[in-house]
C-alpha cells in the first residue's frame, strides 16, 4: 500500500515537473544562445577586437608617446593664419617651436634607454608568480573554449594526485555537464549579440519595402501584427502565418492589417533575406512584429 | 565513516543532478524575433482580370464591368491595377484555381477574376472572386443578379466589396455626388442643381438655374436634397425630392435660413437662421414640422452638423472674437470650443466616422482644407488654395471632397472645379465636371 502510494506520488511529482518545464529533455533545441556573460566577454572580444599590433620596440612607443605631446603642444598653438596674433604671443610659439627642436635630442638618448627597459621588462614577466588556481576555472573554461579541446582534454592521475583528483572529480563532473550542455547546440548554432543585431537587421530592412501601410485606416496606428515564419536555408519564406490572427479576425480593419503584415513576408521581391547560412538554425523559425506606432509618431 | 563519504557521494550527484536539470530548462529555445516599426505607403498591386463570358455580348459587358471596377480602384489611391498587357495568363474560368506563380512574377499581390452570363429576361449575373496571391487563398467571392442596364452599379459594388476586404474599411464607389453646376458669365452666374455618380458618370442637372442654389445636402436615404434657394427672392431653406423632382419650402421662419444639414437619422434638418443681424442654430423636426432653438449668443452661429450618432453638433461660431469651431451637445447645452489655431475656421464636417472634423480655414489671404479630432487635437491641412472651401466626406469617413476655385485671369474669369483628396493629404484628383462646379455634398452609402 505504502509503496503503491509512495510511486504514485513520485509519478505525480514528475509529471508536475515535466508539465511546468515544458518536457526540456524530449526535444533538441535547435537554436540555443549562450549565457548572455559569456558570450558578451568571450565571443563579442573575438569577434570585434581589432588584431593586435605588431610587438614594438619600447623605445619607438615612448619616441612616439613624446611625439605625440609634441603634435599636441604644436596643435594648440593658435592658428596666425585665422586670427590676427599679437606680437608677443608669436614669439610665443617661436620660443616655442625651438624648445620641441631642443627635445629631440634627449628623445634619441630616451630611445635608448627604453631598449634597456624593454628587455628588463621582458625577463621579468616569466618570474611572475603563477595565479592561483580559480576553483570555477575549469568552468570558465569549458563554456570558453570548444567542446573538442575539452573532451581530449584527459589528466593522467597519478598515486599522488589521486587525493587532489578526487577532490576536482566533481567539479570535472560539473564541467562536463555544462560542456555537454552548451554543446548540445554545435558550433554553427552559436551567435553574439552582435550576429543577432545584424541579422534581425537583415531581415527588416528586406521586409521594409514591401510592408504596405494604410496609414488613412481607422485605428492602424495601435494595430500590431505578429507574424510567425519559417524560412528556407537560402533564406526565403517557406510559411508565414499571422500568430495573433484570432484577436484580429473580427475586426475587419485589423485583418486588413494582418493580411499586409503576411503579405510583406511572403512577398518574394522583398527575399531572399541574405542571412549568413552556418547560422540557418538561429534565423529558420523566426517571429515577425509588425508595429507602425512609430510611422505615426507614437 | 563510510555511510558519511556517502552522504558525500550522494550529495554530489544530487548537486550534479540538480545542475543537469537546470541547465536543460535554461536551454530554452532560441527564437529570432524582429520589429518591423516601419513601412511604405504605397498603391497595392492589383490584377483586374476580364470578366469572362460565354458570347460576344457577355464578354463586351465583362470588359465593361472591369473597366470600372478598376479605375475605381485606381482612383482611390490605394491600389495600382496592372495593365492588362502584362498579364502572363488570362484565366478563362472561374471554377479553375489561378495560376499564382504567374501573377507573382508581377508582384500583383490581389487578382480580380469574375464573370457574366445573360439571363433571361434581360437579366444578368455577375459574379467575381478575389485572389490573395501570395497566401492562395480567395478572400471573397460573390454573385449578383440585376437587370443589364444595372451593370454600372454592379461593377461599382464589386469594387466597393474588394475595398472592404483589403482595406477593411467600407467603399465608396456605389455613391453619387450633388453639386452645383456653374455656367455663365461672373455677373449673371447661373447655378444649378446638379447629380451624378462620384465616377463622374450619370450626370444630369435637378434645377434649371432660374434661381440660385447654394449649399446642397444629402439625406440619409439619399432620396431627398436639402439646400438654400433665392427662390423668390427670399433665402430660404428647401427639400428637394430627387425621385418626383418636387421642391418644398422647409418651415415659415420670420428671417433667412440656410446652411442645412440632415440628422443621421434623416427625421430632423438643422440649419441656420439669420434675423437682425444675427444667426442662431435651429433644428427642425420633419414629422411635426416644429422648429428648436440650439443656440442663444449675440454672435453668429452657423454651419452646424451633426455627429454621426446624432448626440452632438458642430458648428462654428465668432463668439470668442474670431470665427472658430465649436462643439455641443444636440439639445445646445455644453458649448465647447475645439479651435485655437491661428486664422478664421468654417464650414466643419463630422467625419461618418465620428473621430475627425473637417473644416475650411483662412489665414493670411489663403485657403486650407484641413482636419481635426474632436477634442481640438491632431490639426492637420490637407490643401491649400486661393479658394478652396466646402468639404464633404466619402461615407466611409476615408475621402473629403472639396471645389477649389483659381483666381481671376486676364478676361476676369474664374474656374471652378471639384476634387478629391485622401485623408493622409495624398492623393488629390480632380472631378471632372461638364462645367465649373462648386459645393459637393457625397451622398451616404446604400445599407
Amino acid at each position: 500500500m505504502r509503496s503503491t502510494l509512495s510511486i504514485s506520488i513520485v509519478i505525480h511529482v514528475l509529471v508536475i515537473t515535466l508539465s511546468i518545464f515544458g518536457l526540456p529533455f524530449l526535444y533538441k533545441s535547435p537554436a540555443k544562445q549562450q549565457k548572455p556573460l559569456v558570450v558578451e566577454v568571450v565571443s563579442i572580444g573575438d569577434k570585434t577586437e581589432l588584431p593586435k599590433p605588431a610587438k614594438k620596440d619600447r623605445s619607438k612607443q615612448v619616441k612616439e608617446k613624446k611625439e605625440n605631446i609634441i603634435k599636441k603642444k604644436v596643435k594648440k598653438l593658435p592658428q596666425p593664419s585665422i586670427k590676427p596674433i599679437p606680437q608677443n604671443k608669436r614669439t610665443e610659439t617661436v620660443s616655442l617651436r625651438k624648445k620641441t627642436k631642443k627635445k629631440t635630442p634627449k628623445l634619441k638618448q630616451k630611445k635608448l634607454e627604453s631598449k634597456t627597459g624593454f628587455t628588463k621588462l621582458a625577463r621579468v614577466t616569466p618570474r611572475r608568480k603563477p595565479k592561483p588556481p580559480d576553483p570555477f576555472e575549469s568552468v570558465l573554461r569549458n563554456l570558453a573554449q570548444d567542446f573538442d579541446k575539452q573532451t581530449v582534454k584527459k589528466v593522467d592521475k597519478t598515486p599522488k594526485e589521486e587525493k587532489k583528483s578526487k577532490k576536482s572529480d566533481f567539479e570535472a563532473k560539473i564541467a562536463k555537464i555544462l560542456a555537454n550542455n552548451s554543446i548540445t547546440e554545435s558550433e554553427t548554432d552559436k551567435v553574439t549579440m552582435t550576429e543577432m543585431d545584424a541579422m534581425i537587421n537583415t531581415i527588416r530592412t528586406s521586409i521594409r519595402p514591401c510592408w504596405n501601410l494604410q496609414p488613412g485606416a481607422k485605428g492602424a496606428e495601435d494595430i500590431v501584427v505578429v507574424v510567425r515564419a519559417y524560412l528556407t536555408p537560402d533564406g526565403r519564406v517557406k510559411r508565414a502565418w499571422v500568430a495573433n490572427r484570432d484577436l484580429l479576425v473580427n475586426d475587419p480593419f485589423k485583418l486588413a492589417a494582418a493580411e499586409t503584415a503576411q503579405r510583406a513576408i511572403l512577398n518574394e521581391a522583398c527575399q531572399p533575406f541574405r542571412l549568413d547560412p552556418r547560422k540557418y538554425a538561429i534565423w529558420r523559425d523566426v517571429t515577425l512584429n509588425f508595429n507602425p506606432s512609430e510611422m505615426f509618431g507614437k | 565513516m563510510e555511510k558519511i563519504v556517502l552522504f558525500f557521494r550522494d550529495r554530489d550527484s544530487i548537486i550534479l543532478a540538480i545542475i543537469a536539470i537546470v541547465l536543460s530548462i535554461s536551454s530554452v529555445k532560441a527564437e529570432l524575433k524582429v520589429d518591423i516599426t516601419r513601412g511604405t505607403v504605397k498603391a497595392l498591386p492589383i490584377a483586374v482580370a476580364n470578366f469572362v463570358g460565354t458570347n460576344k455580348k457577355e464578354v463586351e459587358l465583362g470588359k465593361s464591368i472591369t473597366s470600372v471596377i478598376s479605375s475605381d480602384l485606381e482612383r482611390s489611391g490605394l491600389f495600382l491595377p496592372i495593365s492588362q498587357k502584362a498579364f502572363i495568363d488570362t484565366e478563362k474560368s472561374l471554377d479553375i484555381l489561378p495560376k499564382f506563380q504567374n501573377w507573382r512574377i508581377l508582384n500583383v499581390q490581389a487578382m480580380v477574376q469574375g464573370s457574366v452570363v445573360i439571363l433571361e429576361g434581360k437579366n444578368i449575373k455577375v459574379q467575381f472572386r478575389l485572389w490573395d496571391v501570395f497566401s492562395q487563398r480567395q478572400m471573397v467571392g460573390q454573385v449578383y443578379t440585376t437587370v443589364v442596364s444595372n451593370w454600372r452599379r454592379i461593377a461599382h459594388i464589386i469594387a466597393d466589396a474588394i475595398y472592404k476586404r483589403v482595406t477593411g474599411e467600407n467603399g465608396y464607389f456605389d455613391t453619387r455626388v450633388v453639386y452645383i453646376a456653374e455656367t455663365g458669365s461672373q455677373i449673371r452666374r447661373i447655378k444649378r442643381l446638379a447629380i451624378m455618380d462620384q465616377d463622374s458618370e450619370n450626370h444630369h442637372f435637378l434645377t434649371d438655374g432660374k434661381f440660385l442654389i447654394l449649399t446642397p445636402r444629402f439625406s440619409p436615404n439619399r432620396q431627398e436634397i436639402t439646400y438654400m434657394s433665392y427662390h423668390g427672392g427670399v433665402p430660404r431653406v428647401y427639400i428637394f425630392n430627387i425621385d418626383t423632382g418636387r421642391q418644398e419650402i422647409l418651415g415659415d421662419f420670420p428671417g433667412m435660413t440656410f446652411a442645412p444639414r440632415f440628422s443621421p437619422d434623416g427625421n430632423a434638418v438643422i440649419m441656420s437662421m439669420a434675423r437682425d443681424g444675427n444667426s442662431e442654430i435651429y433644428t427642425m423636426d420633419l414629422r411635426s414640422r416644429r422648429a428648436k432653438r440650439l443656440t442663444r449668443h449675440s454672435s453668429i452661429d452657423t454651419s452646424p452638423d451633426y455627429s454621426p450618432d446624432g448626440t452632438r453638433v458642430v458648428f462654428n461660431s465668432d463668439r470668442s472674437g474670431t470665427q472658430q469651431i465649436y462643439i455641443m451637445k444636440s439639445d445646445g447645452t455644453d458649448v465647447r470650443r475645439i479651435t485655437f489655431g491661428k486664422g478664421r475656421y468654417a464650414t466643419p464636417v463630422w467625419s461618418p466616422r465620428g473621430d475627425l472634423i473637417a473644416f475650411t480655414k483662412m489665414r493670411r489671404g489663403k485657403f486650407f482644407i484641413g482636419v481635426i479630432g474632436i477634442d481640438g487635437k491632431g490639426e492637420r491641412l490637407l490643401t491649400d488654395g486661393f479658394l478652396v472651401e466646402s468639404p464633404t466626406w466619402s461615407p466611409n469617413g476615408r475621402v473629403i471632397m472639396f471645389f477649389r476655385e483659381t483666381p481671376k485671369g486676364k478676361f476676369g474669369d474664374k474656374k471652378s472645379k471639384l476634387f478629391s483628396i485622401d485623408l493622409t493629404g495624398q492623393n488629390e484628383r480632380e472631378i471632372i465636371t461638364p462645367m465649373d462646379a462648386s459645393d459637393p455634398a457625397w451622398s451616404p452609402l446604400i445599407p
